[in-house]
């Protein structure tokens, strides 16, 4: 299981107190709830139907027993003694106060955890085959790529204001428990022909509203160039998809030829390869 | 008639305009007729509403119905727990019903 290194706990700590003052600048009429709201959804925090709803980050659905007991307490502590654990393998609160938001983000940093990313026009948690690590069909145990993944994708300077939310969903078996077709990127780890890892690619697919089942764009991608290609699919969808609308679907909003065309496409050769030894 | 809704700015509640202050209970709502507007002005220069808005209603027997399904929902709290949905001011008055 990844652990932070001192940098990303100097990041997670500094961004819960940005936020706690954020939140004290709206408590006292400072800023308007217009202005408020972009920052309070890069937090996590929505304002459903019936109150604030703050939705917690569980990367690839990994998570030990500490991080569990201290979302247990939030549990106990701020909402009404349970949470829900959503398809996605993130948990939400469904009962939270904004004065208590900062406390909250504080212990869930305190063993590293966030909601960094989980709402808004981001790209969001990895998701992953829940036995991952322990499932007898699998390849290899998928996890060390959604880390590799989810550290490409977090914080992406380009990629923070995307025509909707993106999703990525990952596995190494056959049988598909992920559900990586119905994610605008659904990632299947294999074995080449040379015996080394990659990928193959599915684009477009979406839950919600109007669900779409992903396309295969790539059989066959070498592990090497998973960031790139990950990348250059971004960027053309930034570029392309529509703003105005609210239908998920990648490949709905500017079509597969688009997505796939050599021109925006990807190529693999050394210059899109992650540096030997970086995975 | 009109009625004045939104959110507590800090818990999230559902909260009503009832002409000197807010109610959880939809039931202590007035009708605010034209005056939507300039009420919502003030109060949420003053931080005692969040993203208010004014919704139809039609007079009950036990107070303002909201018209729409949408805002009887958030009257009342989830539908798929009534025991957890918010329960009326006046215990006598039973449960909610949409």
């Amino acid at each position: 299981m990844y652990r932070y290194d001192q940098f990303d706990q100097a990041i997670v700590d500094a961004r819960v107190e940005e936020f706690r003052d954020q939140v004290a600048r709206r408590i006292a009429g400072e800023m308007t709830d217009d202005q408020f709201k972009p920052l309070r959804l890069k937090n996590g925090l929505y304002l459903q139907l019936h109150a604030y709803m703050l939705r917690v980050a569980v990367p690839y659905g990994t998570m030990d027993s500490r991080q569990m007991r201290v979302l247990a307490d939030i549990a106990r502590t701020y909402d009404r003694g349970y949470g829900h654990f959503t398809t996605r393998q993130n948990l939400q609160f469904n009962w939270i106060k904004l004065e208590d938001t900062p406390d909250i983000l504080a212990k869930l940093a305190g063993v590293q955890m966030h909601a960094i990313q989980t709402s808004g026009e981001s790209i969001r948690n990895i998701s992953a085959d829940q036995f991952a690590g322990a499932a007898a069909d699998e390849v290899c145990d998928p996890r060390p790529w959604a880390e590799l993944i989810r550290q490409f994708t977090t914080f992406h300077p380009e990629f923070s204001y995307l025509p909707r939310k993106f999703k990525i969903g990952l596995t190494a078996s056959d049988n598909d428990r992920a559900a990586i077709k119905l994610h605008d990127v659904g990632l299947q780890v294999l074995r080449g022909a040379d015996g080394q890892f990659g990928f193959r690619v599915y684009v477009g697919g979406g839950m919600g509203r109007t669900p779409f089942v992903a396309h295969l764009v790539r059989d066959y991608l070498p592990a090497a160039s998973i960031c790139s290609y990950l990348e250059a699919i971004l960027r053309v969808w930034n570029r392309n998809g529509r703003r105005d609308s609210c239908r998920p679907g990648l490949v709905d909003r500017c079509s597969l030829e688009v997505v796939t065309t050599p021109r925006c496409g990807h190529r693999h050769d050394a210059r899109t390869a992650q540096p030997a030894g970086s995975v | 008639m009109k009625l004045l809704t939104g959110n507590h700015l800090t818990e999230g509640h559902v909260i009503w305009w009832t002409g000197d202050g807010w109610s959880r209970h939809v039931e202590d709502a007035v009708d605010v007729g034209d005056k939507a507007e300039q009420i919502l002005q003030v109060e949420t220069a003053a931080c005692r509403v969040n993203n208010g808005y004014a919704v139809e209603a039609e007079a009950g027997p036990r107070g303002p119905v909201p018209s729409h399904i949408k805002e009887r929902i958030r009257a009342t709290g989830p539908t798929v727990r009534p025991d957890l949905a918010l329960q009326p001011a006046d215990k006598s008055a039973g449960s909610y019903v949409i």
